[in-house]
């Protein structure tokens, strides 16, 4: 079986709009076989707005210091609660 | 997992926005020329008609335009808010809102004041109606987060501004409500100042700052009770005007005392920038809240010492104060709408934000901006200044107008590249 590729970015305490335009450049690299994982100090909304505009399916959670960690795909199959669980064990 | 709720309808078409934002610079013209064409003598009589017109095209014209739209913008993204045909409601509320406006600047700054009876009727109906709407919306949200609380309290003040200025209009036309028409209108300009305008930038300011530039959240005892403590205040200074003149003015340093600590909390807050770059935007708030501490301490002297050249200055100080806080946000808003709009529509070659509007054309307008708070200053003592103060402020909504037509071009150009 083909390994899922994890995108990872962090753009925790960057200014307004770098985190928005860096997330977005990203979502340019989805495919079916990878997934992007954004770590932000706080909830995008614009930018789920933009990825449910674009077909692309996400799950977050929050972390108790009010930090957010954002799963991404293009993968129809691909389960992002079971990764995000996996997540949040670590 | 994922509790926050998300629709797409929650982001209001652009058009919206946009045609509120372009307005307001439109207004800034207008504005100018009506300072250049006054009689410097009496431009400091805050009752002579060219000045009432003048206080008018700023609070309705220019911040009206940006308050309106800003709201649009605000209550369904911000406060999970939806407004059920937005394009269409904002249509008829900016026609209204714009013409109703020109009517009233030109009843008054030419003295046709027949004119008075459309003019009201147009904004008294629509400002009426985003009232209720907004407040009619948020009301409504369950989340009800310190901005949300704050937007609440500051329409509740615009509806308190609204009712002054229909009861100062009747006394206007000679129907005697049993108030002096100069206390109704300063009731009317405290709420529409104060429970309003600076209420609605509070709220504003305790989502974007912290949002925007990465600051530590508002003290909780600011964002959760300044609005509703000064909206408070307002309402218990009414029946003072009538039996206790010194009890509003003891209540007005109250207020003064709130708004300067926001103004020097927020100040703090954009110095503990966890990236510490300063673009235009950052500036324009640095520039817009020390002219609100300035705006204060004048009017404190003035209270104190009675010397009418500091109430002048402060009055002054609070409207740049104003338009500072306009022009910050509008430098963030349209680029990132147009930015947001194009990524939404999967448009390729979307440019990155800061290539929406160049960072030294918003440069040139910091500078202009800065260049208008010395002549207004120097006005004071040197009314010939006046004309100086209108030149500049026509380049500056000139060069703010281009700014933002520049970006509207842009989305324009793109918007139907998308690939989605």
């Amino acid at each position: 079986m083909k390994e899922v590729e994890t995108l990872k970015l962090d753009v925790r305490g960057l200014n307004h709009p770098e985190p928005l335009e860096r997330s977005v450049e990203m979502f340019k690299k989805l495919n079916d076989t990878n997934y992007m994982h954004l770590h932000i100090h706080r909830y995008p909304k614009p930018l789920l707005i933009i990825a449910e505009k674009q077909g692309i399916r996400f799950d977050a959670y929050e972390t108790d210091e009010g930090e957010w960690h954002i799963l991404f795909t293009k993968s129809s199959t691909l389960d992002l609660k079971k990764l995000l669980e996996r997540l949040k064990n670590v | 997992m994922f509790d926050q709720g998300l629709s797409l309808e929650q982001a209001p078409p652009f058009g919206v926005i946009l045609r509120f934002f372009l307005t307001i610079p439109f207004f800034g013209c207008l504005l100018a020329l009506a300072i250049f064409g006054a009689d410097t003598e009496i431009i400091m009589f805050w009752d002579s008609p060219q000045t009432v017109t003048i206080v008018h095209l700023l609070l309705l014209g220019v911040a009206g335009m940006a308050m309106v739209g800003a709201l649009f913008q605000m209550l369904p993204v911000i406060a999970g808010a939806t407004i059920k045909n937005p394009l269409f409601k904002s249509k008829w509320i900016h026609f209204f809102m714009v013409v109703g406006t020109l009517l009233f600047s030109i009843a008054f700054y030419f003295e046709k004041i027949v004119l008075l009876y459309p003019a009201l009727l147009l904004l008294l109906t629509s400002l009426v109606f985003i009232d209720i709407l907004m407040l009619y919306n948020l009301l409504r949200v369950e989340n009800k987060t310190a901005s949300v609380t704050g937007m609440i309290t500051a329409l509740s003040g615009f509806g308190f501004g609204l009712l002054f200025a229909l009861l100062t209009t009747f006394t206007f036309f000679g129907i005697d409500i049993g108030l002096n028409i100069l206390d109704l209108r300063t009731i009317h300009m405290h709420f529409m100042l104060f429970g309003w305008i600076t209420l609605l930038i509070m709220a504003v300011s305790f989502q974007v700052i912290e949002m925007f530039y990465v600051t530590p959240p508002y003290p909780n005892v600011v964002s959760r009770w300044f609005p509703l403590v000064t909206l408070l205040i307002l309402v218990i200074q009414v029946p003072f005007y009538n039996f206790g003149k010194n009890v509003v003015i003891f209540l007005d340093l109250f207020i003064g005392i709130l708004l300067l600590t926001f103004a020097l909390v927020t100040l703090r807050r954009l110095s503990q920038r966890k990236r510490p770059v300063a673009d235009t935007t950052v500036w324009l708030w640095r520039t817009g809240l020390s002219s609100l501490v300035l705006s204060v301490i004048s009017a404190f002297v003035s209270i104190f010492s009675g010397l009418g050249q500091f109430f002048d200055l402060s009055a002054l100080l609070f409207g740049y104060f104003v338009i500072s806080i306009i022009f910050a946000m509008s430098y963030k808003i349209i680029p990132f709408l147009v930015w947001f709009h194009l990524n939404a529509k999967g448009v390729l070659e979307c440019p990155m934000m800061g290539d929406i509007i160049e960072a030294k054309r918003t440069k040139w307008h910091l500078y202009l901006h800065w260049l208008l708070l010395g002549t207004l200053v120097t006005a004071i003592f040197f009314p010939l200044f006046w004309k100086v103060t209108a030149s500049v402020l026509l380049v500056e909504s000139l060069l703010f107008g281009a700014n933002l037509f520049g970006a509207a071009k842009i989305y324009n150009s793109l918007k139907n590249k998308g690939i989605l």
